[in-house]
């Protein structure tokens, strides 16, 4: 208990060498903070994207078949508007929006070219695009399936509206406005065809570009002569409620519909597994770098402070102080500083954290675009950030002290 | 300031260095410990984004791609007949004659009908010659089954997503249909060699890869659409489509009488571009929360070691050094320990680098796109290297700087009471 | 009458070392009517279960060694008005109230029920050599056997082999199966109802049986043949949104 009354006593004997010593700790603790909540933001806005990409948090369909084959060949998979699916639906706990979705594939014709795209029809109720004014990304939206380049969303207005990917009004040297006529199968195996009107064009991925069209609903039923979707996309208020939400369907008996499916976007995002892993490896590694920064640098101050304490221990031993008693208090000098330097380094952290996203998000220019970089660290997460400053602290500071009480006494005093 | 006198001044900066080697070991480690994090993080930051840049280029896309026109790249994956490439095997040869080709590889892509066992989809076609792909496309990745040998001039690879819907496993034999060149119906029977996964969606549910000569067969040509040229190292590649943009591309065009054009892997890469981008602003950040670490770490330490020093420069003060004199006693040491820390820290941050791939580097679970899992070797850049040096140097000299100022502005009888 | 005679004469004087050509040239030269009008129903079956029904207007027209053919939909109301026409390997189509048409390529004919149409129009002596004949027995008739394989320059044919069954004494097709040029099988197809057209006679019932999916088989049945001159011009995709039953 001496000891480390001493210990106390000694960091603010030396206020000029603790105070910069614990800004060391604490700006590199801040540091870590910060970069581990800038890489879980990435983390979840990754998780957002995919469920808002079309995933939705949960999807049903009327048979596990569907997921493998049916997407754009809903024919064998028709959920009938009898059930009254989505009302049911949407009363579940947890569920925020309940939608309806079809998808098909068809021959889409410009007066230059025809090219093949693959549907997906949504209620135009839901916004499926950002537009040059969303800037930050709206968690609570149903679906966010890209950025749209010219016109504008699906709407009830244009009925047989279509957006279409750049590159493929490209290829069909079509503009928003212009009319193109697709062909597609209808259920009963004849083949339809209509005009739908270009009301947007979006921008993406260059495959995704080519291939990719969007559609309304209604028009989607009159077109397949169907009466209900392919499938349903439920929107959950928190995606952490997906598991219980998923496992609550599962139990329930559907008596019309025994083969009744449900997915949730983990399952269906093959991709989440690899790109989860690839964040978590990346911080890992940056971490463990940081940390090491962070870390040798403790034991660098820490030793130099001994070392230049050397009189003082010298002094204390000539006094009638034990070796143990001298190392225990730098010991703890160690510990101590390294608890109050790491404590108000995570502090900082999130303060810091808390200033960037009020202010919209630490700006970076990358590629001519700027993003906002916006950080959410995990108090929990923390932990492992500060119980390795202490231990190392309080190794920086044993080491030396253990040689310095070697020494004998009259070595000690000479010390410069 | 005289020769003279800044040689005295750099003598004097590099003696109390010296006289104080404590205090100075202390600065100087901030600096080379400092130094060796940026250089394990950019490391680490090369090796990923050079290990990105290879999975991509050697999955099949080629570092510099040759076909008729810009409009094949648009179009030319659904019918390929209007944009053959005349007199291929030549244009090979050609392309093979520059420096930094190492290898050229003829492609086919097109669309085809696959049948098994009455279940047909529509799949996308991709033909190579089976004796050099499988050397060059080492990343490809296959999760069932083998990868398409010499020997299998039938054999087929079916993407994940396509063998579950059709139902194909290793060992079955499927039909492809396709149109031929002059529009009738062709079809081949092809062995299931192998089950290849690449991550994309898209691609698995749908892709399919076969041997060039049966390909050729089915389709009824002798010519491709596509070629695929391999360089010795992707930095190469800026230059080498230069050249073909400038040179080459002309002199082939008049002698085969066609137009040809040429694309780089990055423009023709969507995965690359979104994966890029994703890779870029983590490691963007990163480094900036490491350099702002190390930049505080350098300067608080110097501070320190100056604050230390006051009853040394009021004394100094005293005895008629000037305020400049000061500053620039500071500035120099700085300047000395910045450039000698640099130094050692880069040399020893390499060194380390060295050191954990000569272990076998760090290994990782599978990445994005691959099953196999990934071993993190540190690559340092020296060119980025070098500018982390130039920033540690220019903070250490100027590390001292706000204490020193605060020193040589005071009055010396305030310095002097300084504890 | 006087075409038959001439073939039943050559028949005789030469044995029955048939000229695979000559006799396949006879066989086209029955059938093929000029500037072709004519009215066709058509029933695509799954098994007994009938899939998918429509009437259709059509006309044939040779240009340039080429069967060029116009399609209108007459039944049911909702293909009513439905517009097609087969150039080449491509296939245009035009839907009622629409303002593009819809090019098909030899792949995307290949996938639907349009093959059906290139089954229907194949002209023989025109697209393919005759390789053997023989004699032969088919659906219990007497036939000569002729193996069929597609000219290279040829434009128009969309299976590489064929291999055809015609009645022995009229030279009229009874049975044929075509093939992919490596050899696949893909229709089968029975001609019967020989009906007469001025000079010429043709099947009137078409059952093409799909080789893949042998639960799938598609009958073709005129209704109505004769012959009319049509601009050439009425033949092309620009033309098609005019184009109408007056």
């Amino acid at each position: 208990m001496n000891s480390l009354y001493m210990a106390y006593r000694n960091i603010f004997r030396n206020k000029r060498r603790s105070f910069f010593t614990l800004m060391s700790i604490i700006i590199g603790i801040a540091g870590l903070v910060i970069f581990q909540g800038f890489i879980q933001n990435q983390m979840v806005q990754f998780r957002q994207s995919v469920v808002q990409g079309g995933l939705g948090h949960i999807q049903v369909a009327s048979r596990s078949e569907y997921f493998l084959k049916g997407e754009y060949n809903p024919f064998d998979y028709i959920l009938p508007h009898a059930l009254d699916l989505d009302h049911s639906l949407s009363k579940i706990e947890h569920v925020k929006a309940v939608t309806p979705m079809l998808g098909f594939t068809g021959l889409a014709a410009s007066s230059q070219k025809t090219i093949s795209l693959l549907f997906k029809a949504f209620p135009v109720n839901e916004p499926l695009f950002a537009t040059q004014n969303t800037k930050r990304s709206d968690p609570t939206r149903v679906l966010l399936l890209g950025r749209l380049g010219s016109g504008t969303q699906l709407s009830e207005a244009v009925p047989n509206g279509v957006i279409i990917g750049k590159k493929a009004a490209e290829i069909l040297k079509v503009n928003v406005g212009d009319v193109i006529t697709v062909m597609g199968m209808q259920s009963g195996g004849g083949m339809n065809g209509i005009d739908m009107q270009v009301v947007g064009i979006y921008k993406g991925a260059t495959t995704s570009e080519k291939y990719f069209a969007y559609t309304s609903y209604s028009l989607a039923k009159s077109f397949l002569a169907v009466d209900g979707p392919s499938a349903y996309l439920l929107s959950l208020d928190n995606l952490c409620n997906t598991d219980i939400v998923a496992q609550g369907l599962v139990n329930t008996k559907y008596a019309d519909n025994p083969h009744f499916t449900v997915r949730k976007w983990t399952d269906l995002a093959v991709y989440y597994r690899q790109v989860n892993t690839m964040y978590t490896s990346f911080l890992t590694v940056i971490r463990s770098i940081l940390l090491l920064v962070i870390l040798f640098v403790i034991v660098n101050t820490q030793t130099m402070s001994v070392m230049e304490r050397m009189r003082e221990i010298g002094t204390l031993r000539a006094l009638g102080t034990t070796r143990l008693q001298v190392m225990t208090t730098f010991m703890f000098e160690g510990a101590l500083l390294g608890t109050i330097g790491s404590v108000l380094g995570v502090i900082l952290g999130f303060i810091l954290s808390w200033i960037f996203n009020l202010m919209g998000g630490l700006p970076m220019v990358y590629d001519g675009e700027t993003v906002y970089n916006f950080f959410t660290p995990d108090v929990l997460g923390m932990f492992p950030n500060i119980w390795p400053v202490i231990l190392f602290a309080l190794m920086g500071s044993i080491l030396p002290a253990r040689k310095a009480g070697k020494l004998l006494i009259a070595e000690t005093l000479r010390f410069i | 300031m005289s020769k003279r006198l800044f040689i005295k001044h750099v003598v004097m900066a590099g003696r109390n260095i010296l006289r104080n080697k404590r205090r100075t070991l202390l600065t100087l480690m901030s600096i080379v410990i400092g130094l060796i994090g940026v250089t394990l993080l950019d490391g680490f930051i090369h090796y990923s984004m050079w290990g990105l840049r290879e999975t991509i280029i050697k999955n099949g896309l080629g570092h510099i791609q040759v076909a008729v026109s810009t409009q094949y790249f648009d179009e030319g994956d659904m019918d390929p007949y209007p944009f053959m490439l005349k007199n291929y095997q030549k244009l090979g040869k050609k392309l093979r004659s520059l420096p930094e080709v190492t290898n050229v590889i003829p492609v086919i892509h097109s669309a085809g009908v696959l049948s098994f066992q009455g279940h047909s989809e529509t799949v996308m076609v991709s033909a190579m010659p089976s004796d050099i792909s499988s050397k060059l496309l080492s990343f490809r990745n296959i999760i069932k089954g083998r990868d398409i040998a010499d020997a299998d001039n039938h054999g087929v690879l079916v993407g994940e997503g396509l063998a579950k819907k059709l139902g194909v496993i290793p060992g079955d034999v499927l039909s492809l249909l396709t149109a031929t060149k002059g529009g009738s119906i062709n079809s081949i029977d092809l062995d299931v060699v192998g089950i290849s996964q690449s991550g994309i969606s898209l691609v698995d549910d749908s892709a399919v890869q076969m041997n060039l000569n049966a390909a050729q067969e089915l389709m009824m040509v002798d010519e491709v659409p596509l070629i695929l040229v391999f360089l010795e190292k992707t930095e190469q590649t800026d230059s080498v489509m230069l050249q073909l943009k400038q040179h080459l591309l002309p002199k082939l065009e008049k002698k085969t009488s066609q137009s040809l054009t040429a694309k780089p892997w990055f423009e023709i890469s969507d995965y690359y571009k979104q994966a890029n981008g994703a890779y870029s602003i983590v490691l963007l950040v990163a480094k900036l929360v490491l350099l702002v670490v190390t930049v505080f770490v350098i300067a608080n330490t110097m501070s320190m070691a100056v604050f230390e020093r006051m009853r040394e420069i009021g004394t100094l003060r005293a005895l008629g050094t000037t305020q400049w004199g000061i500053v620039n006693l500071f500035l120099l040491e700085g300047l000395i320990i910045g450039i000698v820390g640099s130094f050692i820290g880069t040399l020893l941050g390499i060194g380390l680098c060295d050191l954990i791939n000569a272990l076998g580097g760090i290994k990782l679970p599978p990445q994005p796109g691959m099953s196999v899992p990934v071993t993190i070797l540190f690559k340092p850049d020296l060119r980025s290297l070098l500018q982390s040096s130039v920033i540690t140097v220019i903070v250490a000299t100027l590390g001292s700087m706000s204490p020193a100022l605060r020193a040589a502005r005071s009055r010396v009888a305030d310095i002097l009471r300084y504890v | 009458m006087l075409k038959k005679a001439i073939v039943l004469l050559a028949l005789f004087s030469l044995g029955f070392s048939l000229e695979p050509n000559e006799v396949l040239k006879n066989i086209d030269g029955q059938r093929n009517i000029d500037n072709l009008i004519f009215d066709m129903d058509i029933t695509a079956f799954n098994g007994d279960k009938k899939i998918d029904e429509y009437s259709i207007s059509g006309f044939l027209k040779t240009v340039d060694n080429a069967n060029k053919v116009l399609i209108y939909f007459t039944q049911p109301a909702a293909s009513k008005g439905r517009k097609m026409l087969l150039e080449g390997n491509y296939m245009w189509v035009l839907f009622p109230r629409t303002k593009n048409a819809i090019r098909l390529s030899p792949m995307q004919v290949l996938l639907g029920e349009a093959s059906n149409g290139d089954v229907a129009r194949t002209s023989f002596a025109s697209d393919y050599n005759a390789l053997t004949c023989e004699g032969d027995t088919k659906l219990g008739k007497s036939a000569l056997k002729l193996k069929l394989k597609a000219k290279e320059a040829s434009k128009g044919s969309t299976y590489g082999q064929i291999v055809l069954w015609v009645d022995k004494e009229k030279l009229l097709p009874i049975y044929a199966e075509f093939y992919t040029e490596s050899g696949k099988l893909m229709k089968l197809v029975e001609y019967s109802d020989n009906r007469t057209y001025r000079s010429a006679t043709y099947a009137g019932k078409l059952d093409i049986h799909d080789a893949t999916t042998p639960s799938k088989h598609t009958i073709m049945l005129y209704s109505k043949v004769g012959s009319k001159l049509m601009p050439t011009n009425y033949f092309s995709k620009e033309y098609l949104d005019r184009f109408s039953l007056e």
